[in-house]
């Protein structure tokens, strides 16, 4: 990484630690900003660093993968052991979590086993003197060969110690070479001492110990020998396996976990297994298989439910608007976050075409309808990014978000999807674009994939609203039958969502195998806000940088298509290309449901713009209609109760909205992903329409 | 006999895990192996929830799949 020397870093610090060992939070207080410095070497996936000055130097952080091993399966663990043996790094920070018991120094150990330029840290010291563990530092220090410094990231302890430790590692480590902590590997020693000399002669760095190398390779990463060109240590490691009749591999872990309970017991006094238990309510209702599942489900849409009803102000609004107080529901609205916001950017547009507007038509029309709308519809999706993230960050947080996830995995796990899958759904359910945001909870990248493809099934917020009104019109005055159809939607959406998952497991991503759960469950404890608000900012600031650009110039690409025709700019979008387009799609569906000319191309029109915003679907169909409310539009489109129930389906389904699917794309990162999603969403969602039109004809005969 | 088999509370000790290399190298990392004490804290319906090695330290959920992989050997019961 020589960028990096050029890029102002006096000293390297590659960060490693297992997973939830509190690697974010420290970054945070370390050196809060990280910034993207292109990819890992041989990869696509972002390295990113953060700087901090200590003294006249700047120490720049590495931020590796949290992992369990250095032992190589996963592509998080190739970097993280990659960068550790390859890297060109100074000094190497390990964290370990003491919280977590012994078994957090297995990576540190196999770490330290390559170098001695090294400082490990060990995190969450505030929980640590809590729960009473006491732990003999210099003792520790002694064994392990480095300064071991104790930290709380969320207390801002211990970081000036942390830095002095780093800086006088960084200082006195180039001037010999690096000597790694000596494990005992018993019956294999004769073996590896071979080793080591042929890879002494042929691997030169002052870094790493070649006697841990050794033992690396061994514990099987054979992929690192033939990187160094002695692909027949390969051999020389079978043959041994052989006449031993041993698993190497297994043989190293097992003696490094022996190494750590010969030597640190002694060190760290932690309480017998036998007298541990755990207790708290929450561990009870959540373990529980059936009151597992109700609590989830109570307490995700509970979340929602919050979001949403500071952000818009749904349901509210909706039931004032039943109640007859459309009045009220309208105030409300329009004093809540989307609310005001909108206003805000509806204000700024009517200001550019009232001084613009009569000079420059064109001009005015691209700028309040072309770009001010665009960030308008970026900025109206932040709020409510933020709010349920936060929500989320805080589930995750508190380490409900595990018990969670197991109380689900069963059912889902059917389905292609662990127990973690739900978040994403519920979350959809308001709204998909943070749905596929929270994609991320995924525990493999096939899992990811899958949510990313299926989350945009589930009927969000603005097309509840769509759904509303349709089956207020097709069935009045019968609420029962309105109201199972609104759960069939959801049903639907839900099984669409889940079989999506399945498909595109086997079909797409080829994982035949069901996914498996093993997932740590951290103790629980109230979400801190810092870390909440942390989490939840850099994801919005995700949505931001990285959705929101695509969108906005999606949008501009909309305004094109809707401003200009075969003669040129228009006023009236029924002289647009984007018209000529829908009456396209207009013709496409009505010999398939038998519409009628008139409304084919209307409804194919408002097909088109519900793609930008699902909330178009029946705003366009009222001003194509001319009607001034919905009822009255969708009645001028002369409809059979079948056609209804059909575009109904068709309505709910058919495509992701324009800023899912720059969601879609930023977290999939490809294109083809992307286009693949958005024609098997279109192709379900028909295909589904059909079969209620087919079924519901058949029906009334 | 398998770890899924356990009823809570009990402590054993792991023996092997019948696995492929992936999904052993992840029980591996976090603390499962050969010799390892374990202690089961609930095994309900579809996961197994055990208490690794030191005290108040790792907790595991394993879905019954991968419990069924784990074979261990009981050394007391309570
Ligand atoms: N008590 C205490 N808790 C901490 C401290 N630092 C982090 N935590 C908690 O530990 C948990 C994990 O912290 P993260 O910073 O997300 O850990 P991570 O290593 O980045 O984890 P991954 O995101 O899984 O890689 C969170 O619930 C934090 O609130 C600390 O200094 N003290």
């Amino acid at each position: 990484m020589s960028e990096l020397r050029k890029g102002q870093c006096d000293s390297v610090i590659a960060v490693v630690g297992q997973p939830n060992v509190g690697k974010s939070t420290l970054f945070n207080v370390l050196t809060g900003r990280r910034e993207r410095v292109g990819n890992f070497p041989g990869t696509t996936v972002a390295m990113s660093i953060g700087r901090r000055r200590y003294g006249d130097k700047t120490m720049c952080f590495v931020d590796l993968p949290g992992i369990y091993d250095l032992k190589a399966v996963s592509l998080d663990e190739k970097i993280a052991r990659d960068y550790i043996v390859f890297g060109d790094w100074d000094a190497i920070l390990i964290l370990v979590d003491l919280t977590g018991g012994l078994e957090g120094l297995y990576l540190a150990l196999q770490v330290l086993q390559l170098t001695d330029r090294a400082v490990v840290a060990l995190t969450k010291w505030d929980e640590v003197t809590k729960r009473r563990i006491r732990v003999d530092l210099d003792g520790l220090s002694r064994i392990l060969g480095v300064p071991v410094v104790p930290i709380s990231a969320l207390r801002g302890e211990g970081i000036e110690d942390l830095l002095k430790a780093l800086e006088s590692v960084v200082e006195t480590s180039s001037r010999k070479a690096a000597k790694g902590i000596h494990i005992d590997y018993g019956s294999l020693e004769n073996t590896l001492n071979s080793i080591v000399k042929e890879v002494t002669n042929s691997f030169k760095s002052d870094r790493i110990d070649p006697r841990g190398l050794v033992a690396l390779i061994a514990r099987g990463n054979i992929d690192i020998a033939e990187k160094i060109g002695l692909s027949h240590i390969a051999r020389v490691l079978e043959d041994t396996a052989k006449s031993m009749n041993i698993d190497v591999g297994e043989h190293i872990a097992e003696s490094i976990y022996r190494f750590i309970r010969g030597t640190f017991t002694s060190l760290i006094a932690i309480e017998p297994l036998e007298r541990f238990e755990k207790k708290g309510f929450a561990y009870k209702v959540f373990g529980n298989p059936y009151t597992g599942f109700v609590a989830t489900v109570a307490t995700l849409f509970s979340a929602i439910f919050i979001a949403f009803a500071v952000n818009t102000g749904f349901p509210f609004t909706t039931i004032l608007e039943a109640l007859g107080r459309s009045d009220l529901a309208e105030a409300l609205e329009s004093y809540t976050i989307s609310g005001l916001i909108s206003q805000a950017f509806d204000y700024l547009k009517n200001w550019v075409q009232s001084s613009l507007g009569s000079a420059h038509p064109v001009l005015a029309s691209l700028l309040a309808n072309g770009i001010i709308e665009g960030v308008g519809v970026v900025s109206s999706f932040i709020p409510l990014i933020m709010i349920t993230m936060m929500i989320m960050s805080a589930i995750e947080d508190s380490g409900l978000g595990p018990l969670m996830a197991i109380s689900m995995h069963s059912l889902f796990a059917k389905f292609g999807l662990s127990g973690r899958a739900i978040y994403p759904l519920f979350i959809s359910l308001g709204c998909n674009v943070p749905g596929v945001m929270a994609s991320r909870a995924a525990l493999d990248d096939a899992e990811r994939f899958e949510i990313i493809a299926a989350a945009s099934f589930i009927p969000c917020q603005a097309r509840l609203i769509v759904m509303l009104a349709l089956v207020g019109f097709l069935f009045p005055g019968n609420p029962a039958l309105q109201a199972l159809v609104v759960i069939g939607v959801y049903f639907g959406g839900a099984v669409l969502y889940l079989l999506t998952a399945k498909i595109f497991r086997r079909g797409v991503l080829r994982v035949s195998t069901p996914p498996e759960l093993i997932l740590e469950l951290p103790s629980l404890h109230k979400p801190s806000l810092k870390v909440v608000w942390w989490d939840s900012w850099s994801l919005t600031k995700h949505f931001i940088v990285r959705a929101g650009t695509v969108l906005v110039l999606l949008v501009a690409v909309v305004w094109a298509l809707t401003s200009f025709g075969p003669e040129g700019f228009v006023e009236d979008p029924s002289q647009s290309w984007a018209s000529n387009i829908g009456r396209l799609i207009g013709y496409a569906i009505k010999p398939l449901y038998g519409l009628s000319e008139d409304s084919s191309w209307k409804i194919g029109f408002a097909l088109l713009t519900g793609f930008i915003a699902k909330e178009n679907l029946l705003a366009t169909i009222a001003v194509m209609t001319g009607a001034e409310e919905y009822q009255s539009a969708l009645q001028a489109l002369g409809l059979t109760v079948a056609q209804g129930i059909a575009i109904l389906v068709l309505f709910m389904y058919y495509v992701p909205c324009l800023a899912t699917v720059s969601m879609i794309y930023a977290e999939s990162k490809s294109i083809r992903f992307t286009l693949l999603v958005v024609a098997y969403i279109v192709a379900v969602a028909l295909l589904a329409s059909l079969l209620v039109y087919g079924t519901a004809i058949l029906l009334q005969h | 006999m398998y770890l899924a088999d356990l009823p809570p509370n009990a402590v054993a000790t792991v023996v092997d895990i019948v696995a492929g290399p992936g999904l052993k190298a992840r029980l591996i990392g976090m603390g499962f192996v050969n010799g390892a004490k374990i202690k089961v804290i609930d095994n309900s319906s579809g996961h197994v929830i055990v208490a690794l090695d030191s005290g108040f330290g790792r907790v595991v959920a394993l879905s019954r799949g991968v419990a069924n992989k784990i074979i261990v050997e009981v050394s007391q019961q309570s």
